[in-house]
């Protein structure tokens, strides 16, 4: 009889403390980001940017070529926002990877950078998001990720020669860490930025109304 | 010939334990899918390829509230539960839950950020990130299974024979 009422206790504590993981603090799909529109948020030559450069609105993305909910967002919300704010002018969308997958991530990022240096960033981002398959899978080997170059008719001396330099290696590195000083704990993670500073964060492959609401927002205020 | 399940069920506590509960699990698992979000704005959203595992999420906090609940109700009227039954039921709530923490993006992220024994941890989460639906499936499976063995159980207790009087085995009252 102890024993089952241990069990019982067992699975009640269970219950309670996922839920009490799943709820408390930052961790969890609603959990807050530290506001702080410098540094983390900058924008510099080589941050991928689509969209208006002066929107008054800016949505940072902090993602994982490898993440399934960042594929999710892609799919279901994604279109949306670039349909109905940023090719409106109302938004720009910028991205910074926030690898953590492995290195197969690390290699995603560095051969969109890459794709970047010919205009094709966000062809490669599309690209990737579109043949995701399972994490670590291979998928984004080094060799895979040569052969989406091709697929999307980049110069492949120019990309090589970039993807096996290593230059973004810090890129990468600063982006993770500008992440964390945001408070990301997880992919996708967005702060929606207004011309003002204002800034709200979202967490998670959050719907287009979440977006919507966050952009009207810090548009106003 | 009615179910010895439904007939527990019909007990007011044990029907609005089995709703607690199941509230409980549904909306940590809808939380943890990425079906329910807290804030900034509180929104329900399931995206159409996330339809599947919307009606498995909700089919294991619906069973993990009955099977709990009828575990208690056997343990406080059957006291011969037997415990391969109790840790089945066990097991497929924990498969669930790890079915369903373990891809949470925001344990893994946090793991890699640990190194060492964490990025291990990152690899298992993945892998049960890759198979999220078919431990779901073993899931439903396992608490299906003890909610038969529940009901035979419990059918087995209140068949009045000589033996159990003479055992004087208790039964559940109806």
């Amino acid at each position: 009889m102890r024993g089952r009422v241990f069990l019982v206790a067992v699975v009640l504590g269970l219950a309670l403390g996922a839920g009490y993981f799943a709820f408390s603090g930052s961790s969890g799909n609603g959990g807050n980001l530290t506001s702080s529109p410098s540094g983390p948020l900058s924008i510099t030559s080589v941050t991928p940017v689509r969209g208006a450069a002066n929107a008054p609105v800016t949505i940072f993305e902090f993602g994982d070529f490898q993440c399934i909910y960042c594929h999710q967002w892609f799919l279901n919300t994604e279109p949306q926002i670039v349909q109905n704010l940023v090719n409106t002018g109302k938004v720009k969308l910028v991205w910074k990877d926030f690898d953590y997958y492995g290195p197969d991530s690390t290699s995603a990022s560095e051969a969109a950078y890459s794709a970047g240096e010919q205009g094709k960033f966000w062809q490669f981002y599309d690209y990737l998001y579109s043949h995701q398959g399972t994490p670590n899978g291979d998928w984004a080997s080094r060799a895979n990720l040569v052969s989406f170059a091709q697929s999307l008719g980049l110069n492949m001396t120019q990309f090589n020669l970039s993807f096996n330099s290593g230059k973004y290696d810090s890129l990468i590195k600063n982006n993770f860490a500008d992440g964390q000083k945001l408070g990301a704990n997880g992919t996708p993670a967005f702060v929606v930025l207004g011309p003002n500073g204002k800034t709200v964060q979202l967490v998670g492959a959050q719907p287009y109304s979440a977006f919507e609401m966050a952009v009207n927002s810090v548009a106003g205020g | 010939m009615s179910l010895q399940v439904l007939d527990a069920l019909r007990r007011p506590v044990y029907a609005s334990g089995a709703l607690g509960i199941s509230a409980v699990f549904g909306i940590l698992f809808l939380y943890l899918n990425q079906f329910l979000f807290l804030a900034p704005y509180f929104i329900f959203f399931v995206p159409s390829e996330g339809l599947g595992l919307f009606a498995l999420d909700v089919l294991l906090s619906a069973l993990s509230g009955v099977v709990i609940a009828l575990s208690v109700f056997q343990i406080r009227y059957l006291p011969r539960l037997s415990m391969g039954q109790a840790r089945a039921g066990l097991g497929g709530i924990v498969i669930a839950f790890i079915a369903g923490a373990c891809p949470c993006y925001y344990l893994v992220p946090l793991l890699a950020v640990a190194g060492g024994a964490g990025g291990a941890l990152v690899t298992v989460g993945i892998i049960f990130a890759a198979y999220e639906i078919p431990l779901k499936l073993l899931s439903v499976a396992l608490l299906g299974t003890v909610m038969y063995t529940l009901e035979r159980s419990l059918r087995a207790a209140c068949a009045v024979t000589p033996s159990a009087a003479v055992e004087g085995a208790s039964s559940p009252p109806r």
